[in-house]
């Protein structure tokens, strides 16, 4: 069951350039900054309130982030809800029949996360993290 | 200086509501608490979900006018703005202002007790942003 909005992930071509308007600008303090090369991204997440505001930056022309932003251009990438439970909600959301991107938990930024099908909620990439503080694999 | 100080809410844009609601429900296990028909005379109805200390806001438009139908046409259905809360709307949009960026001049919220300013997407990467000040 997810009990707080995660983050909101925002697609950018230049990091450092989002930075300047996040970190500096709106005065959001940075508290972890990592390359995921599988995932082809370099990321940034800010927190604010009991949430995050995650900025990805593409690190080749064939990540699939550098195609969401040719695409669509720079923006609102995905929406991620925290869970105490990951593994057990994508039991449940597959026994429902729920569109899936992931049928495993996988290691990602927020901790252990999986994708929903984009179908399963009209249009909006949904993301589900339990943090590696919570999670019991 | 002014201070942000949590995702108020997240808009999503959608189709057609009832089914919007009923996917949310049923596969990510959000339900809505309040429902709003064209609020302010908008040309749209919207729902609130509310998760954690935030909520996310459905909108579905209804009528084929104003800023809401004019930006659904072109962005279509998903994720369309975040809404942050800030403790001075009046000063962060004087200070954004003075930093170059592009921030309308505050208006009242669709929801109660609350007035909002935009912030231009050209100054924020993309991401239609709204500042709230709830009183």
């Amino acid at each position: 069951m997810i009990d707080r909005i995660h983050h909101v992930g925002i697609a950018v071509r230049d990091l450092d350039k989002a930075l300047d308007f996040y970190r500096d600008v709106l005065g959001l303090h940075v508290h972890a900054m990592d390359t995921v090369e599988d995932q082809g991204v370099r990321a940034a997440l800010l927190t604010i309130g009991e949430s995050e505001i995650e900025l990805l930056e593409p690190t080749s022309p064939e990540a699939n982030m550098a195609k969401f932003i040719e695409r669509k251009g720079e923006g609102l990438h995905h929406i991620c809800f925290n869970t105490p439970d990951v593994d057990g909600d994508l039991e449940v959301l597959k026994d429902k029949g729920v569109e899936l991107v992931d049928q495993k938990s996988r290691v990602g930024l927020a901790g252990m996360i999986c994708f929903l099908h984009p179908k399963a909620s009209r249009g909006v990439l949904v993301e589900l993290a339990t943090t590696m503080e919570n999670y019991r694999g | 200086m002014a201070k942000l100080k949590k995702i108020d809410h997240v808009v999503i844009a959608t189709e057609d509501l009832a089914d919007a609601l009923a996917k949310w429900e049923r596969n990510v296990g959000l339900k809505e608490d309040a429902e709003l028909n064209k609020p302010l005379g908008s040309g749209f109805k919207a729902a609130r979900l509310p998760i954690g200390e935030s909520f996310l806001e459905l909108v579905q438009p209804v009528e084929e006018k104003g800023r809401f139908y004019e930006q659904f046409k072109e962005r279509g259905e998903g994720l369309f703005s975040v809404s942050l809360e800030v403790d001075d709307l009046d000063a962060m949009v004087s200070y954004l202002r003075d930093k170059g960026a592009t921030v309308s001049d505050p208006e009242p919220s669709i929801w109660p007790n609350a007035r909002l300013a935009r912030i231009n997407r050209e100054s924020t990467h993309g991401v239609s942003i709204q500042l709230i000040e709830r009183k």
